[in-house]
């Protein structure tokens, strides 16, 4: 993963099941650069228990928030674009060529930017 | 000063966006001719009803007496003119290379979504987003079947012959094949609760059942998806009854949703990234399409491999139906050693059989792209050749599937059957038909269990991919080795740097080549950016003919093989005669 690189993650909320015993989850629907997709390797770097086998995904919105503050610092880039897929539908709906729908995730999305409004890494973030 | 007044040229062709593709709404009724009488690729030339074009709005149908783009009498007699086959294609699912999927815009309210719940969108040939509207609106549903039959009242009320095709477009969607139809939008949803309501009534018991599980959900949805999509097929089929030929199930490449981020950044799109799809839905039996590619993508290897590809013989073999089955052509098809059958009713992924196996694997480390995956069942035992070695997932296996393996079986074939989640019933013929017939067996236990039965040249050896699936990727592929090698399939060793594409095909010999069984050809491309080296290691029954077409590429003969140095974007054709040594 190249440094000062904007990574950008589609996540979908789904909502619990109680019939067939399911919690509710934000998964990891897409997760990707400029150059390609990211890659295993580059999360496990980050969630050391995540496998191959597994989908992304967190208990609560503000898991998945940490997640992106300790891969940006982790991977030294400059920012996560955090969309959630109704937002990015509504977004693509919007679009009409690829020069607006490059605007999807910095209209519609949340920008998490570490280097630019903190001096002191993820901790300043949430203490 | 620039230059104002000299014509730009412009290498796209927006009407001609790929292969035979023509696009009449794309450029100007009164160019018609020009463009037709300028083509050059093969024939016929697909050209698609947009269903938008003839009708914005609710009830309306312009059939060229509004608009003169509209006018498909005339652009059939152009065709006619010109000598020049066409055949119309009417899609059947959304259309991704269609603005709204084909979907007019008056019905376009819903987004179609993918399992993520994205919506399904996609960048055409120019860089515009299409969007998908769902096809499960009752409305669209309605519409579709006015538009289709006033379609077929046209074509008959002004005399028009030409075929007409349904056309049912894919994407390749996480290595998958998934139809444009298939949707996971509200619109599904809703229409899928009716449609569990409905049932309930009569089949309490099933849907009772099935309702337990996540995988007897998807069997349900599975169910009413199809029973969706054959409302229009069946509409088109009707309604265009006296041009209709057929379906033409096309793969769009380029049109996942992860290609729309892809194709958003110029440092992530490469050509490289469309081999695979291009392969795949060839192996898959569908007809692909670089409709949503733009022009400079397809300027190097890519373009190269999609004319060797999807080429004369495809074309008229796919259109009839028989691009794999007709052994005895003198014009090249794709090699096949391996059949794969994805036959059968209800939910199966394919795909998750062929992993937990490992034949995805081995196909792609030694055959790759040397196989076919159909969905038939019913082989004709005229056509089969001794060469394929047929795979079936008992899965799929009902009374009726296992008779027709025992009959090919009977008839000296080689047949892999996969015993996970077999039925009882399936097993019990199957070992009923051993005991009867007297069948010489063995069993070992390799991995798996593996039971051998075999008469005379027709042999069936039976695994269980569930155990296959707990060890590691190299024991499957080990495992596969052996059995494959214990067929002792013909062909070339090849040594090759990664990211070299190549594609097997085959032909019968002609009469100034009676030395050989067969001639076999491959297409070899290198879309990377470095220099690639390949290696075909001198092989017994193999002898090099020719090389064909080479571009930005260096070969050497030596004792050992033929050596091939690939330049970035170079691409060559090389052909073997086959002999039986």
């Amino acid at each position: 993963m190249k440094r000062n690189e904007a990574v950008y993650l589609i996540y979908r909320f789904e909502n619990n099941d109680e019939f067939l015993n399911l919690s509710s989850r934000y998964k990891v629907s897409y997760f990707f650069t400029a150059t390609g997709e990211v890659t295993y390797d580059d999360i496990k770097k980050v969630q050391g228990e995540f496998s191959e086998e597994d989908e992304l995904e967190f208990k609560t919105k503000d898991e998945l928030t940490e997640f992106s503050y300790r891969f940006i610092e982790t991977h030294n880039i400059n920012s996560i674009y955090l969309l959630n897929t109704n937002d990015f539908n509504i977004g693509v709906e919007s679009s009409n060529d690829l020069m607006s729908f490059r605007q999807v995730f910095s209209k519609y999305g949340l920008k998490i930017d570490l280097h630019k409004d903190s001096g002191g890494g993820i901790f300043n973030k949430f203490f | 000063m620039e230059n104002l007044t000299t014509p730009e040229m412009r290498e796209f062709d927006a009407s001609c966006p790929a292969e035979n593709w023509f696009l009449y709404w794309k450029t100007s009724s009164s160019l018609w001719e020009a463009k037709l009488r300028e083509y050059q690729g093969v024939s016929p030339i697909l050209v698609p009803i947009f269903w938008a074009l003839h009708s914005d709005y609710v009830d309306h149908f312009d059939f060229g007496d509004q608009r003169p783009e509209t006018n498909l009498k005339r652009l059939a007699d152009i065709a006619k003119t010109l000598n020049q086959p066409i055949v119309f294609v009417v899609p059947i699912t959304p259309a991704p290379f269609l603005t709204n999927g084909g979907v007019p815009s008056y019905l376009a309210r819903q987004l179609s979504e993918n399992q993520e719940q994205l919506a399904v969108s996609v960048v055409d040939s120019t860089d515009i987003i299409n969007k998908i509207y769902s096809f499960y609106e009752p409305k669209v549903f309605q519409a579709y079947r006015k538009f289709v039959y006033q379609l077929g009242q046209y074509f008959s009320r002004a005399g028009i012959s030409d075929p007409i095709y349904s056309l049912s477009c894919h994407r390749i969607e996480g290595g998958h094949i998934v139809s444009f139809f298939k949707d996971y939008s509200r619109s599904f949803r809703d229409g899928f609760s009716r449609y569990l309501k409905q049932i309930q009534d009569t089949e309490e018991e099933r849907v009772k059942r099935l309702s337990q599980d996540a995988e007897g959900i998807k069997e349900l949805k599975h169910e009413y998806s199809l029973l969706i999509s054959s409302l229009y097929h069946d509409a088109a089929k009707e309604a265009l009854a006296g041009n209709w030929r057929g379906v033409i199930p096309t793969c769009l490449i380029g049109g996942s949703s992860v290609d729309l981020f892809r194709r958003s950044f110029d440092q992530w799109d490469h050509e490289f990234d469309y081999f695979h799809p291009l392969m795949k839905s060839i192996v898959h039996g569908m007809y692909p399409s670089s409709i949503l590619l733009g022009g400079k993508i397809k300027r190097k290897a890519l373009g190269k491999a999609l004319k060797d590809t999807v080429n004369q013989s495809f074309v008229r073999e796919m259109l009839e139906d028989d691009y794999y089955s007709d052994e005895s052509s003198l014009s090249y098809s794709p090699l096949v050693f391996f059949e794969l059958s994805d036959g059968g009713q209800g939910h199966f992924s394919f795909e998750r059989a062929m992993d937990q196996s490992g034949l995805t694997h081995f196909f792609e480390t030694q055959f790759p792209w040397s196989y076919h995956i159909s969905q038939e069942f019913n082989f004709e035992l005229d056509d089969l050749e001794n060469r394929k070695v047929y795979f079936f997932f008992g899965e799929r296996l009902d009374d009726n599937g296992i008779k027709q393996i025992l009959k090919l079986f009977m008839s000296g074939q080689r047949i892999f059957i996969d015993m996970h989640g077999i039925s009882e019933s399936v097993v019990k013929k199957f070992e009923y038909f051993l005991v009867e017939n007297e069948i010489k067996k063995e069993q070992v236990n390799y991995i798996s269990p593996v039971l051998k039965a075999s008469l005379g040249e027709g042999l069936i050896i039976t695994f269980d991919r569930s155990k296959l699936a707990q060890t590691s990727l190299i024991k499957r592929k080990g495992f596969w080795d052996t059995m494959i090698g214990y067929l002792d399939v013909k062909h070339m060793n090849i040594d090759s740097d990664s990211d070299i594409q190549y594609f097997w095909m085959r032909r019968a010999a002609n009469s100034f080549e009676l030395s050989y069984e067969e001639i076999r050809r491959v297409h070899v491309y290198n879309p990377t950016s470095y220099k690639k080296k390949m290696r075909f290691k001198s092989t017994t029954g193999f002898a090099f003919l020719r090389s064909v077409d080479d571009r930005h590429v260096e070969l050497k003969s030596t004792p050992i093989g033929i050596e091939l140095m690939l330049h970035p974007g170079g691409s060559i054709t090389l052909d073997f005669g086959y002999f039986e040594p």
